[in-house]
């Protein structure tokens, strides 16, 4: 019996993000069992700042949106985003009903994505306390398939959704729902008007692991294009500015001095703020590529491609 | 066409699979430490101006107790990448009575018979009783080299009867204690001598970075 396309490239994607996120869980767990509240949020704030930026990354792919016709299109973006200096270490913070650091005792110590040493910070009593050693990550990346469709009197929707049960392995769960949608803002502007603009929000939620990882992303924005056709393709170089926003809920077990365990629960939040993004599509038919870079408080970049079934008076 | 574009689309995808799988996957190899810290007990019972010449020695389980560290995390020797020696601490368990006393002294440390080294020092320490916290000592690096040294032999040795001999012992080499002990009011108390131990072990993990960096 032979498989169906379609099914080849739903196993392809979700094979996809499954390689990159989903030995993070068992992972990160290992090293997090010595932090607490405080210490854990420091730890993993850059894997909060990577995720969020990167489920917010690469939606758009343009500014067009067809004033109607019908397509449907799948689309594969992989996004990644870059780690600064400064998000390698975090100050430790020592439980004030514990032991405490002799004076002049350094308490810059590695996040999840900083430095693989750990180490001991010394104390007036014993035992030392402990810190834990991040992987040397310098990008987060993530390839998230997602499907658009439209028109309806210029707006499209775009939908992303993965669910992966594991079962009992090490490996736990993982699943992705994003729901979206965009309007065409120059439809309704004189026809000679130079550029395509639209406006859109974007709304995911994310689990990994257990109950390792539980997070929100949304995003609004304004994208700017022009089309110029090539011959058989369709060039599109398009920026965007928007305003996204991602918290992320973390639970795991932290053990205090190895006698007791109690579950610690992180509510993290990255910075919200502006993106900028410059980027470049082309199509051929029903095949589009394209490139962008995101400008922002987690900067970033983008590489998607798509494969469009189109019904459009245009065509 | 149509062939050709969904042909060149598909190779494009499982270029991009192939890429990710082999093309940013690398090892880590982690450094993860564990600690704690053993003790060793010491009796003191001096009634007159002669206390600089009583030693008091102990020959330690030193290495048991660093067994049963390891045990407690779940770990074993093979595990083990390096075990050092963090810091040093003093605590009076019992006696003291009649202070405050201060007293001033040394802990020596000495493996398998060999030369005496100090290892640990404390200075006009004032005592009036058990102390419900451990205070942190100086250290002395070359007693600390000896005692890395024996961790090193314990590391490499297959079981208990390969660990090498600790010996403390504690004197008054610095002088003294303030005021001087009589037999009316005499110096006694127990109390303990902690090396506080990191225990460091290796862990590799496999993790995607598209652009890993220098």
């Amino acid at each position: 019996m032979r498989v169906p396309i379609r099914t080849w490239i739903a196993l392809a994607c979700a094979a996809a993000m499954l390689l990159v996120a989903s030995s993070a869980a068992a992972q990160i767990e290992d090293q997090l069992d010595d932090y607490a509240a405080a210490n854990g949020e420091g730890y993993l704030q850059p894997l909060a700042d990577g995720i969020g930026g990167d489920l917010n990354s690469g939606i758009w792919r343009g500014a067009y949106v067809p004033k109607e016709g019908f397509y449907i299109a799948l689309e594969i973006p992989l996004v990644a985003t870059f780690f600064d200096d400064d998000q390698r270490t975090f100050t430790f913070t020592p439980d004030p009903d514990g032991n405490q650091p002799i004076d002049g005792a350094s308490l810059l110590v590695p996040t999840v994505v900083g430095d693989t040493e750990g180490g001991t910070i010394p104390t007036t009593v014993p035992p030392e306390l402990v810190y834990a050693p991040g992987f040397d990550i310098n990008s987060f990346a993530l390839a998230v398939p997602q499907i658009r469709i439209g028109a309806y009197q210029g707006t499209e929707a775009v939908i992303r959704y993965i669910a992966i049960e594991a079962g009992d392995t090490e490996l736990g769960n993982m699943s992705l729902v994003g729901l979206g949608a965009r309007h065409s803002i120059s439809q309704w502007m004189d026809p000679e008007f130079p550029v395509d603009i639209s406006a859109g929000f974007f709304w995911q939620k994310f689990q990994l692991g257990e109950d390792l990882i539980d997070a929100q992303a949304m995003t609004f924005g304004v994208q700017f294009g022009k089309r110029f056709p090539q011959g058989v393709a369709i060039i599109e170089p398009y920026a965007a500015l928007s305003y996204d926003t991602f918290k992320m809920d973390v639970s795991y077990d932290f053990e205090d001095d190895g006698r007791t365990t109690e579950v610690i629960d992180l509510e993290m939040e990255s910075e919200a703020g502006m993106k900028f993004t410059l980027g470049l599509k082309a199509q051929v038919g029903f095949v589009d590529l394209n490139g962008e870079y995101n400008f922002g408080t987690q900067s970033g970049f983008a590489l998607g491609i798509g494969f469009a079934f189109r019904h459009l008076p245009e065509y | 066409m149509k062939k050709v574009l969904l042909l060149l689309g598909a190779i494009a995808l499982l270029g991009l699979l192939a890429c990710l799988s082999g093309c940013i996957l690398h090892t880590r190899t982690l450094t993860i430490v564990v600690t704690d810290y053993v003790c060793t007990g010491f009796e003191e019972n001096h009634d007159d101006e002669n206390y600089m010449d009583e030693t008091e020695t102990v020959d330690d389980s030193f290495f048991e107790d660093l067994d049963n560290i390891l045990a407690d995390n779940d770990l074993t020797k093979d595990d083990i990448e390096s075990v050092d020696v963090v810091g040093a601490y003093y605590k009076v368990t019992s006696g003291a009575a009649n202070g405050p006393w201060t007293v001033s002294g040394k802990v020596w440390v000495q493996v398998d018979g060999g030369a005496l080294v100090v290892i640990a020092e404390y200075q006009s320490v004032v005592l009036t009783g058990p102390m419900a916290e451990p205070m942190r000592i100086t250290t002395n690096q070359d007693g600390l080299d000896v005692l890395v040294a024996a961790l090193e032999q314990y590391l490499a040795a297959s079981d208990p009867g390969g660990y090498p001999t600790i010996t403390f012992y504690a004197d008054r080499e610095l002088g003294d204690i303030s005021p001087s002990p009589t037999e009316l009011i005499p110096f006694v108390c127990t109390w303990d001598g902690c090396l506080s131990m990191e225990v460091n072990f290796i862990d590799e993990y496999d993790v995607y970075d598209l652009f890993p960096g220098d």
